[in-house]
């Protein structure tokens, strides 16, 4: 696979709460990992889970408190001005609502221009914006000329896509791209992310809270709990064999039409959130919801450790150390 | 037959007005009968008129919706009868009874219910204006506010919290408690679970499931665009396009043999757990909602269909009664009774 496009080492950002008595809370908590160039990767997590600091840091819009983020050999939090300019035609990033990434007062056909005229100066517009609207699978004449508000959501979304495709980037960050749009349109958007990595070499992170879409498409997985990553690896194999509990509970709490599954791993955490225990101070962040804990998991930090080739876990039940 | 049926709606029109004078056509002519009992689901995505629907069967009507047409009816038990059924026309009851009927009888989880409560008030302080009001026990309503509260999985000191202190999710899991304190008969749901995650929808899922299996909340209708959130518990449901009801039937019906293009397909575009990308390609539905400022004649889904013959694209489909209680609105069904 040779260098990794983008690497993650040992982040973690903490936010300042309070203003009497203030608390700390670490958003990110040592994060690691490496994304290899032309990879679909999701990043899956619930709310509070860091997932979207995560994203911030990594567009450069929120800086970490400590740890790196190199992208192509080069440290993204210290680059210079020229560099940066290339990171940010390099890089680029959707979002959750497509209602507020356009201009209400605008066509959308303006974002599209402007793009254009920043990152392709001297390009025929017109030519590169319709390419780019058809890359996306959306008909040039049915969207251009028209306000946000005549679209529907997942039209606005592909043409946020389109609009993050005119700099040509290498590496496209979809923080909750699908949360908003219609339910019967979801797999689309994601199929065509599948296809832009596929016939483009792009590199893709999803971030979604919804395990289903990220086990359908994508090639490798980080399950961040917490703002720590518990589980990271090839996606057919956590699909396969899910080892930390909690990617367990994500996958077992998927609805199921046969009502006899078992939900072992939820029944126990359904258990402790109504006791009140939902997080541990010490050691594993998921011990108080986990049936497997030990007397280890409430004191100790389990660390992320290659169980199978491509397979990472930080759980006490399978470091072998 | 009263028996069997707790909300009717009869070619029911709800519009919204918007300032330069066009109509959001969001229920347009919509005749259903919610069953009584159980859990049942109305599904639709964003723009189909489910939450309109939902409030009009409530009539929550307030401008800028205003209802064009139609009429909604509630059957209720005759009171100090257990064998006698009315039917109520909610319209020609005077606000006061209406006041007093909701929240007793009929109670709505209103959609962004994390922000429903009142920002000054103490949660405690909220739940007993809600039982003076309704000249209930305070005590009593307190009580089992904790009760129904530990089954959400929310901390004991509760009462004596303001809503800034809770988290989202628990402000939801609050609402959703504070929605179920009269015990209502027929309950509404507007979205119960969304925002939350994984292990708190189904803290909420079963939460109300006990409810409606205890009969203390006789039918719940669980509005969602999520179908598979009400895939294992619900029993019936109404699937809704475009402002008009496609589709009803039992879940297992429904599931296993969807009759309406949309349902179909709204199925299928569902990456079933497991399935992965490279041996099953999952399609979406192509196209787009309609326009509810702009609906097309005839049939609403009729752009997006894949079987559309000419007559769909001129005139609205009758709903076809295929068994009792299974109900399609599409032309294939017509002078073709499965």
């Amino acid at each position: 696979m040779g260098e990794p496009i983008l690497s993650i080492n040992n982040l973690t950002k903490t936010y300042a709460l309070g203003l009497a008595r203030r608390r700390y809370v670490k958003a990110l908590d040592n994060i690691s990992f490496k994304i290899n160039k032309g990879e679909f990767v999701s990043l899956v997590g619930e709310s509070g889970s860091g997932k979207t600091t995560l994203a911030r840091i990594i567009l450069r819009l929120t800086p970490p408190s400590s740890g790196e983020v190199i992208y192509k050999g080069k440290n993204v939090w210290s680059l210079s001005d020229e560099e940066l300019r290339w990171y940010r035609k390099e890089v680029q990033g959707v979002f959750q609502d497509p209602y507020t990434s356009f201009n209400p007062f605008y066509k959308v056909d303006r974002a599209l221009s402007v793009a254009v005229k920043k990152f392709l100066p001297g390009e025929d517009e017109h030519v590169v914006i319709r390419k780019v609207l058809e890359s996306v699978r959306l008909n040039p004449d049915e969207v251009l000329g028209r306000y946000p508000h005549q679209l529907s959501g997942g039209q606005l979304q592909r043409i946020a896509i389109a609009r993050a495709l005119i700099p040509r980037p290498e590496l496209l960050i979809a923080d909750e791209y699908i949360s908003m749009v219609d339910m019967s349109t979801r797999v689309d958007i994601v199929n065509l992310s599948r296809d832009l990595v596929d016939q483009y070499k792009m590199t893709i992170i999803m971030i979604t809270h919804e395990m289903n879409m990220a086990l359908y498409a994508t090639d490798k997985m980080i399950v961040l709990f917490k703002g720590r990553v518990v589980e990271y690896g090839d996606t057919k194999k956590i699909l396969k064999d899910p080892l930390h509990p909690y990617t367990q509970l994500m996958i077992e709490a998927l609805p199921r039409i046969d009502k006899n599954i078992e939900r072992k791993i939820l029944q126990k955490t359904l258990d402790a959130q109504k006791k009140g225990l939902t997080e541990s101070v010490r050691g594993c962040r998921f011990a108080y919801r986990c049936p497997f804990a030990t007397e280890r998991c409430f004191n100790e930090d389990p660390v992320l450790e290659e169980i199978d080739k491509d397979h990472y876990v930080a759980c006490w039940l399978h470091n072998r150390r | 037959m009263a028996r069997d049926i707790v909300s009717k709606a009869q070619d029911l029109r709800l519009y919204y007005i918007l300032p330069n004078n066009i109509y959001v056509k969001a229920v347009d002519g919509v005749n259903i009968e919610i069953p009584r009992g159980g859990f049942l689901g109305l599904v639709g995505e964003s723009g189909s008129g489910k939450t309109t629907l939902a409030e009009g069967l409530l009539y929550l009507i307030d401008p800028p919706m205003i209802k064009i047409g139609g009429k909604i009816f509630y059957i209720r038990r005759r009171e100090g009868s257990s064998t006698e059924y009315e039917t109520i026309d909610l319209e020609t009851l005077p606000q006061h009874r209406l006041d007093q009927l909701r929240g007793v009888e009929l109670s709505l989880i209103p959609q962004y219910a994390m922000d429903a409560l009142n920002p000054t008030m103490k949660i405690g302080s909220f739940i007993k204006d809600v039982a003076r009001y309704h000249g209930r026990d305070v005590d009593e309503i307190l009580n089992r506010a904790l009760e129904r509260f530990k089954l959400l999985g929310l901390p004991g000191d509760i009462l004596n919290r303001y809503p800034h202190e809770l988290s989202g999710g628990m402000r939801q899991r609050t609402v959703v408690g504070i929605s179920t304190l009269l015990n209502p008969k027929f309950l509404v749901a507007d979205e119960p679970v969304s925002n939350l995650d994984v292990v708190q929808q189904h803290i909420v899922i079963d939460f109300l499931t006990e409810l409606v299996e205890k009969k203390i909340v006789e039918t719940l209708l669980m509005v969602t665009h999520d179908l598979h959130l009400i895939l294992e518990k619900s029993r019936y449901l109404l699937l809704m396009y475009g402002g008009h009801i496609v589709e009803t039937g039992s879940k297992e019906e429904v599931w296993s043999e969807p009759l309406h293009p949309y349902t179909k397909m709204f199925l299928e575009s569902i990456p079933p757990v497991g399935s992965r990308i490279e041996e099953k390609r999952i399609r979406g539905i192509p196209g787009n909602p309609p326009d509810l400022r702009y609906p097309p004649p005839g049939c609403r889904f009729h752009p997006r269909c894949p079987f559309v013959m000419d007559i769909c694209r001129r005139k609205e489909p009758p709903e076809i009664e295929v068994r009792p209680g299974r109900k399609v609105k599409c032309w294939l069904f017509v002078d073709r009774k499965v």
